[in-house]
């Protein structure tokens, strides 16, 4: 059984996972308290199931990008279960939970997560045939506005749009974009705990001491 | 009173009486997500200016310096808002800003006062009011409001109005 925390950015969730099904999953938005909203709500989690904590066997961990705060606070919540329990650690990419939830999609993929004062943190993913979603390039800072100016092929969106974002978005690039119902726009923390799940059984476990929040440099300039 | 740059207001504050009243008019205009720049030497009037922003926007205790803390949230009992008062003169490096997670702040629907904020420019928006405060003798000092576009330029030509009259 594993726990998976993401409070990477104000959308945050729970989730646990037994290997075979998500247990139960809670994602809500917070405003800005991951501090004092986590931990009561990791044991509200465990109770509704009656598990304890005690049979945990590893602890998955969205270690962002995001919020500088946010990533900051699962990863270190995440890091005393795993050094207190003596339990594995799985770092996950906040994009790669949001990809994985539309594992369906025709590529090309980009996923966006906020990053502050209507900027997005963006990675492209591409995928050869029926393979995973794989992370072409490095992590860009973009918005609304610039976004998509150099798409050649249709590219599907996914993330944390605003309405007004998606707006802009579709009357800026018209169909050479694909936006997604917000519901697979939302990061799932069960999604998260497949992941993780997935890794831990392929022995790719991360060092506690180790795992650290995966950031942008601040200095990043905003490109398309 | 120079008024020929619509993006500068200009004004001789005669007492530090005067700086704060001239703060509290200013904060009472404060709606949330702004980021407020107090610039000007140790003794300039940042903190006093900064103590009338507190009083206009509601703030239940006096604003102090967070010299040492570094950063100070101020809550406000009808509305739950808040406001940080951040203060960046123990910052050597802008590295060390962002690792107070001061991006984050200035993101939420919170007011935000930041005195020595030039220890980080590259992590302040460019949409934000810059007070500049200079010694013009023991008691008068001169403030300069500057504010390039949206939501600080209306904030500018608001207080103008509510304080100048203009």
């Amino acid at each position: 059984m594993i726990l998976a925390i993401d409070t990477a950015t104000r959308s945050a969730g729970l989730a646990v996972h037994d290997g075979c099904s998500v247990r139960a999953e809670f994602t809500w938005e917070t405003s800005d308290h991951h501090t004092v909203e986590l931990m009561p709500r990791i044991v509200e989690l465990l109770d509704q199931i009656n598990v304890s904590i005690d049979q945990l066997s590893g602890v998955g961990v969205s270690i962002g990008p995001g919020s500088f705060t946010g990533v900051r606070v699962g990863v270190a919540v995440a890091k005393g279960l795993a050094l207190a329990r003596g339990i594995p650690i799985v770092g996950v990419r906040s994009t790669d939970v949001l990809a994985y939830a539309v594992k369906w999609c025709q590529p090309p993929l980009v996923v966006v997560v906020r990053a502050g004062r209507g900027r997005w943190i963006a990675a492209r993913y591409v995928k050869e045939a029926r393979e995973a979603w794989r992370q072409d390039g490095d992590f860009s800072l973009t918005t609304a506005e610039v976004i998509g100016a150099d798409w050649e092929a249709t590219t599907t969106l996914c993330g944390e749009l605003s309405e007004s974002e998606q707006h802009t978005v579709q009357l800026r690039l018209g169909d050479r974009v694909q936006l997604l119902p917000p519901a697979f726009s939302l990061r799932r923390a069960g999604f998260l705990a497949e992941i993780a799940w997935q890794r831990m059984q392929a022995g790719q476990i991360d060092d506690a001491a180790i795992v650290q929040p995966l950031y942008l440099a601040p200095d990043q300039k905003v490109t398309a | 009173m120079p008024i020929l740059d619509p993006n500068v207001v200009e004004f001789v504050s005669g007492s530090p009486a005067q700086t704060a009243r001239l703060g509290e008019r200013l904060g009472r205009l404060l709606r949330g997500g702004e980021v407020i720049c107090l610039e000007g030497q140790l003794g300039a009037g940042k903190t006093c200016l900064a103590q009338g922003i507190g009083r206009g926007w509601g703030a239940t205790a006096d604003l102090t310096s967070p010299t040492f803390t570094l950063i100070h949230e101020l809550r406000r009992a009808p509305d739950k808002a808040r406001l940080y008062h951040v203060d960046l003169y123990r910052i050597e490096q802008e590295a060390e800003a962002w690792m107070l997670g001061l991006t984050d702040l200035m993101d939420a629907t919170a007011s935000v006062l930041i005195e020595w904020p030039e220890r980080a420019p590259a992590l302040l928006p460019p949409d934000r009011l810059w007070i500049k405060l200079e010694f013009l003798d023991d008691t008068r000092r001169r403030l300069s409001f500057d504010a390039a576009v949206g939501l600080h330029l209306e904030l500018l030509k608001a207080f103008k109005k509510d304080a100048f009259g203009l």
